[in-house]
């Protein structure tokens, strides 16, 4: 476990050192496929220890093999995308440093128990990840760079009171910051202190977890910055913040407090789909789309943890579903940018017809992330259908579908009349191709076959993940 | 006198607010690092040595000394010393803060009856210092003014921690250190490249 924290920094190093943009790319190359081979490892291997500060277990696991994956395709896929910025190897070099400390530091935060590591890691998450949204050096990106760093900022700052309240609240038992201890004596910590912890970090991990209202930040990263960036943005970080809040709730779980969390849950999870919603019906910009769509899953999986143990079950399988769906439109997106030079919906057309291998994955991924079967979010939105019947639930059933044919109308709307019709537009043949889609079909193919084939250390793993929320 | 300092420390971001010079407001973060660093002494007289030295270097030396430098730069390169852009008027906002300090009072009341082992003027008064901090972020629109917003944010977080733990762990808080530090440096980074490449004049985004 060391050596997958160390790397990342070891390799920076290096290629702060030489400069050298072929080493650089080798070295990040290296980096990604050890890193999945870590994750694999880790799929027989849960329980692995490094000081008490970093542990995997079946749901810090989870994640890794999700980020792992993503960053194997979005490396392998960068290596093809970047290849005519020769003239550019300065910036490049300096792209890639950034690339593996984002990484190291996402990879830091999943496998850490503490929840001090926890909150230092989110915040250098941001931190590295601020040049990589401004890597063109434009005016768009310049201006989405200060944004989501500042708005990130602020948001982490809420967190880190959050924390103090839980150090605060853990005094009976040494003021501890481990989410064991903490979960094992939950009962014993003052219920406000929990509370406000839970409220604060929901807010500050929220804002990072791009939950509306605290979403401001989010769409303009995600349109502003390279297509790999996004994808890891959208794809890992928002996970990452995402399992941070899951650890809070678990301490509040564990105290008997889960109501107020679930009912904190609930509205945020409905207000980004509302949000979402709002702008999916009148969206003009391909890669904008994309990342209010983050936001709506994200408010999903808010709703999911909203719902109890069927809940939990379906955002297990959402998650998944979400990152390498995502995953591949984002890439996918790069594709079409370069071919046409715009990010505006009006200018794509007949990407089908220029580019098949291009239009049939962007068409599939888009089927993949509305939840079209046999891909995972089918059967994790069904399941949350089903636990909102459960729960009882209906009125949120009905906005929630409601909200849902909006985005998907919006949605649909945009990518057919990309993917089909006739462009007016002057098409850019694009270098690499075949390296450029590698990544995409490789998620499509994974997430197909989940579906009809769940190999055992992975139904082993999600099932462990559920039980541990 | 711990009390007096406390309240000198929320006191100072009002006075801020009377002010438009940016220099001023710059005073006040000086003002707020040099009161933290009081406060701590008053506050736990037998803290180790240790941690006596790290508040010094990060309170007064960061916070009360660097990084008023660097807003001063930031100040310099971007030639924005009036905050005349308010989002509201400067008689209502100067209320709004003062509602804001005087919730300090408030909450101090309500941390008295509901909490045990901390001092709940100390906690009204950061909680009222991080709403401040957040107001001025709202409705001041220059760039550098959104950066002291979110120091004095910062700030009023380091009382909140002092009032309810005393202090962290090492690890923990060298790491909030340096995160907050080089938070602060890319904000200088970005305000420059905005101003610098034109994207907007007025130094405010």
């Amino acid at each position: 476990m060391i050596i997958v924290l160390l790397l990342p920094l070891i390799f920076s190093l290096l290629m702060v050192i030489f400069k050298n943009i072929k080493l650089s790319k080798l070295l990040t190359l290296i980096f990604a496929l050890y890193f999945f081979i870590f994750a694999l490892y880790s799929l027989f291997n849960t329980g692995q220890q490094f000081t008490p500060y970093f542990e995997m277990n079946a749901l810090s696991c989870y994640f890794l093999l999700i980020e792992a994956i993503l960053v194997l395709c979005v490396t392998v896929y960068q290596i093809g995308y970047f290849n005519d910025s020769s003239k550019m190897s300065i910036r490049f070099n300096r792209y890639l440093i950034f690339y593996l400390l984002f990484i190291f530091s996402m990879a830091g935060f999943i496998l850490t128990t503490n929840f001090g590591l926890m909150w230092i890691f989110l915040e250098a998450s941001t931190l590295s990840s601020t040049f990589l949204v401004d890597f063109r050096s434009t005016k768009g990106s310049t201006i989405a760079a200060w944004r989501y760093v500042f708005i990130c900022t602020i948001g982490v700052a809420f967190a880190f009171i959050g924390i103090i309240m839980l150090s605060k609240g853990s005094a009976p038992f040494g003021g501890t910051l481990f989410v064991s201890d903490l979960i094992a004596h939950a009962k014993l910590i003052n219920p406000l202190y929990l509370k406000l912890a839970f409220a604060f970090i929901i807010l500050g991990m929220g804002t990072k977890m791009g939950l509306a209202p605290m979403h401001a930040w989010l769409p303009s990263a995600h349109s502003e910055g390279p297509s790999p960036v996004s994808a890891l943005l959208s794809g890992t970080l928002l996970n990452v913040a995402l399992l941070g809040i899951i650890q809070v709730y678990r301490i509040l779980e564990s105290a008997n407090l889960i109501i107020f969390c679930q009912e904190i849950f609930l509205i945020f999870g409905m207000l980004s789909l509302l949000f979402s919603a709002s702008y999916m019906l009148s969206c003009t910009n391909y890669k904008k789309m994309l990342a209010y769509s983050s936001i709506e899953n994200m408010g999903i999986i808010a709703i999911g943890l909203s719902l109890g143990p069927l809940g939990y079950l379906a955002i297990i399988i959402h998650i998944v579903g979400h990152s390498c769906s995502k995953g591949a439109l984002f890439l996918t997106s790069g594709v079409i940018e370069k071919m046409y030079h715009t990010k505006r919906i009006e200018g794509v057309k007949g990407l089908v017809a220029h580019s098949p291998i291009v239009g049939i994955v962007w068409l599939l991924s888009f089927l993949s992330l509305i939840g079209l079967p046999p891909f995972p979010i089918f059967f994790s939105e069904l399941l949350l259908v089903i636990a909102m019947i459960q729960t009882g639930h209906f009125i949120v059933l009905g906005i929630f579908l409601i909200l849902i044919t909006l985005i998907i109308y919006g949605m649909g709307k945009s990518v057919f009349s990309m993917s089909f019709g006739k462009s007016t537009h002057s098409i850019t043949v694009v270098k690499n191709l075949r390296l450029l889609m590698y990544g995409q079909i490789v998620l499509l193919i994974l997430m197909a076959s989940l579906a009809f084939y769940l190999p055992e250390p992975i139904h082993q793993l999600m099932s462990n993940a559920v039980s541990i929320l | 006198m711990e009390n007096m300092l406390i309240l000198l420390f929320c006191l100072v971001t009002l006075i801020g607010e009377v002010k438009s010079r940016v220099s001023s407001h710059i005073k006040v973060i000086v003002w707020q690092g040099v009161l933290l660093f009081l406060i701590f002494i008053f506050d736990s007289s037998s803290a180790p040595l240790v941690s006596i030295v790290f508040i010094a270097i990060e309170v007064l030396l960061i916070r009360a000394i660097i990084i008023p430098i660097i807003l001063k730069r930031i100040l310099g390169s971007t030639d924005s010393h009036f905050e005349s852009e308010h989002r509201i008027s400067s008689f209502y906002s100067l209320l709004i803060m003062a509602l804001l300090f005087i919730s300090g009072f408030f909450f101090a009341y309500i941390a008295n009856k509901t909490f045990s082992g901390i001092s709940p003027l100390q906690l009204g008064m950061s909680i009222s210092t991080i709403l401040m901090g957040l107001y001025l972020i709202l409705i001041r629109k220059k760039m550098i003014s959104h950066i002291m917003g979110y120091v004095i944010m910062e700030n009023g977080i380091l009382l909140l921690s002092f009032s309810l733990l005393g202090d962290m762990p090492l690890l923990i808080s060298v790491g909030v250190l340096i995160d907050f530090f080089i938070g602060i440096l890319l904000f200088r980074y970005y305000t420059l490249k905005i101003f610098q490449n034109g994207y907007d004049k007025r130094g405010r985004i």
